[in-house]
C-alpha cells in the first residue's frame, strides 16, 4: 500500500529526515514513536505533500504509483488523507457545511455521535474548541473524508482518557475496513503517549529519532521498551 | 441635477463611466498581478513589480505619451487592435485605459496586502481534502481577499476619477468623448467666466474622493478585524 524507500527530506538546506525505509502493507495499522522534533510530523506531511518539505532523494510509492512529484490535490485524489497535529480553525465554516463540502452528510450524524461531537455540528470549525475537541473533530474529519491511507498526527494528545477510547474506536473501525468504494484502508498513526495502543490493533511500530528510522517491531513490545529504556534499539 | 450645466453634467457622467469601466476591466488583471507577485516565484518577478508600480512614479504626461506611442493609431498595439475594431485614441475607451493604467498600482497594492494576510495553511488544508488549485482559489482565497479587492477597487475608482495628465496626453480633451471631470475643470479655467462651473466640478471631485477614501478605510478596517479574529 505504502512503500517508502531511502527517503531523505529537507526544508531548504536543512535535512529533516534521512534514509527512511518503511513498508505499510494494505489493511495494516502502523504507529510512529519518537521524541519531540524527531521528524514524525514531517514524515506524514511529506507523504501528504505539504510544503515546505522537499524530497531530496528516495521514493514514496502509494498503491503502486510513485507520488513524490505529485501535488497535494493529486495525492488527496489518490486517497491519502491527513489528520493534522494542529489543524487551522475556520471562522464562518460550520462543521455541518464542511461535511457537506466533503459529500459526507449522510455519515456525519452517526460518526459525530461516536466521537461525542453531536453538539458541535453547527459550530464554526475549531473556533473555540478545546484541545481535545479539536483532535476529535480532526479524526472525525478524516473519517468523513474517507481516504484509503489515513495519516493521524498525534490523534490522542490532549484528549481525555474517556475520549481516547472513542478516538481509538474510530481508527479501529476505519483502518483495515473497506472505504466507500470498497478498497481496504491502511493507517499510520503518530503517538506520543502510546495511550492509543490499548485501543487500536496496531500491526507494527517504528521508532524515529533525529530524522532516522531507528527500529521497527511489535508495537506493544517496543512501547514497553521505550518506557524503560527510552528511544533506543532493543537488544535482540 | 439642474445646478450643473449640460457640459458639466456630461463631464461628470463621462468620468463616472470611464472610472467604472477602468476599474472593472482592470480588476481581473489586478487580481492576477497581485496573486503572481504575492505567491509565485518566477524570473522577471521584480520586473513585473516594477512595471506595475511605474505609473505611480512616472510623470503622468510620460505615461500618457507612452500610451499614445503603443495604443495610438500609429502605435504597434493600437494598429493591431484597430484591425479588429478596438480603438483607444481620442475615444472614451482611451480615457478608461489611461485611468486604468494610472490606478493599477493602487489596486494591486491593496489586493496584495490582503493576499499576504491569508494563511497559506488554509489553502494547503483545502488541497489535502482534494480541492484543485482553481477551486482552492475560488472557495478559500477569493472570499478571504474580497475586502482587499473591494478596497482596491474603490481606491482605483477614485484615482480614475481624478486622472488628468495621462488622459489629456493620450486622448486629449474632447467634450462628450474624452472630457472627464478633471479635464473639464482645466478647460473651464482656461476660458473667461468659467470659474463657477469649475468650482461646481471641484466640489463634486472632492466629494467623490472623500467618499471613496472613507469607504475604502472602512472596508480596510473590516479586513483588519477579520484577520485579527482568526
Ligand atoms: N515548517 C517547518 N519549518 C522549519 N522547521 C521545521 C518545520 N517543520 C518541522 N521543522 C523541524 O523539523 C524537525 C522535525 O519536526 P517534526 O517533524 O514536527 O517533529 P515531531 O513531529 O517528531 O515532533 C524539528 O527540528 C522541527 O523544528
Ligand atoms: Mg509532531
Amino acid at each position: 500500500m505504502l512503500e517508502i524507500r531511502n527517503l531523505t527530506v529537507a526544508i531548504g538546506d536543512n535535512v529533516i529526515l534521512r534514509d527512511i525505509d518503511l513498508h505499510l502493507p494494505e489493511g495494516e495499522l502502523h504507529v510512529l514513536l519518537g521524541p519531540n522534533g524527531s521528524g514524525k510530523s514531517s514524515l506524514l506531511a511529506t507523504i501528504m505533500g505539504l510544503p515546505p518539505f522537499e524530497v531530496v532523494s528516495g521514493e514514496i510509492i502509494f498503491a503502486g504509483t510513485p507520488i513524490q512529484s505529485l501535488d497535494l490535490t493529486e495525492r488527496a485524489e489518490l486517497g491519502i488523507g491527513l489528520a493534522y497535529q494542529r489543524p487551522p480553525s475556520l471562522d464562518g465554516v460550520t462543521v455541518r457545511s464542511f461535511a457537506a463540502a466533503l459529500g459526507a452528510v449522510a455519515a456525519l450524524e452517526t460518526e459525530a455521535a461516536a466521537l461525542d461531537l453531536t453538539g458541535f455540528l453547527d459550530r464554526d470549525m475549531n473556533v473555540g474548541f478545546s484541545g481535545g475537541e479539536i483532535k476529535r473533530w480532526e479524526v472525525l474529519k478524516l473519517v468523513l473524508q474517507d481516504p484509503r491511507l489515513l495519516l493521524f498526527d498525534e490523534p490522542e494528545s490532549g484528549v481525555d482518557l474517556e475520549h481516547v477510547i472513542a478516538v481509538g474506536d474510530a481508527i479501529r473501525r476505519v483502518v483495515g475496513a473497506p472505504d466507500r468504494s470498497g478498497r481496504t484502508c491502511s493507517g499510520l498513526v503518530i503517538t506520543h503517549t502510546g495511550l492509543i495502543l490499548s485501543h487500536v490493533k496496531a500491526d507494527r511500530a517504528h521508532i524515529i529519532k533525529e530524522g532516522r528510522l531507528l527500529h521497527s517491531g511489535d508495537p506493544h513490545e517496543l512501547f514497553g521498551h521505550i518506557q524503560t529504556e527510552g528511544y533506543t534499539i532493543p537488544a535482540a | 441635477m439642474d445646478w450643473l450645466g449640460p457640459e458639466e453634467w456630461q463631464a461628470v457622467a463621462l468620468s463616472l463611466k470611464v472610472s467604472f469601466w477602468a476599474t472593472l476591466a482592470s480588476l481581473p488583471f489586478g487580481i492576477l498581478a497581485a496573486y503572481a507577485l504575492a505567491r509565485w516565484r518566477f524570473p522577471g518577478r521584480q520586473l513585473l513589480n516594477g512595471l506595475v508600480h511605474l505609473p505611480l512614479v512616472l510623470p503622468p504626461v510620460v505615461t500618457g505619451y507612452l500610451l499614445l506611442l503603443t495604443f495610438g493609431t500609429q502605435g504597434a498595439i493600437g494598429r493591431a487592435l484597430a484591425e479588429v475594431g478596438i480603438v483607444f485614441a481620442f475615444r472614451w475607451t482611451g480615457a478608461a485605459l489611461a485611468a486604468a493604467v494610472m490606478a493599477f498600482p493602487l489596486m494591486v497594492r491593496a489586493i496584495r496586502l490582503s493576499l499576504d494576510a491569508v494563511d497559506p495553511g488554509l489553502e494547503e488544508a483545502a488541497a489535502t481534502l482534494g480541492a484543485s488549485r482553481a477551486w482552492v482559489f475560488l472557495t478559500v482565497t477569493l472570499p478571504l481577499i474580497l475586502p482587499g479587492i473591494l478596497a482596491g477597487s474603490i481606491l482605483a475608482f477614485a484615482k480614475a476619477m481624478g486622472e488628468f495628465g495621462a488622459t489629456i496626453t493620450f486622448v486629449s480633451n474632447i467634450p462628450g468623448e474624452t472630457q472627464t471631470l478633471p479635464t473639464a475643470v482645466y478647460a473651464f479655467l482656461q476660458v473667461p467666466g468659467g470659474e463657477p462651473a469649475a468650482l461646481r466640478l471641484v466640489i463634486i471631485a472632492v466629494a467623490v474622493a472623500m467618499g471613496a477614501l472613507f469607504l475604502s478605510e472602512w472596508v480596510g478596517r473590516r479586513v483588519a478585524r477579520r484577520v485579527a479574529g482568526t
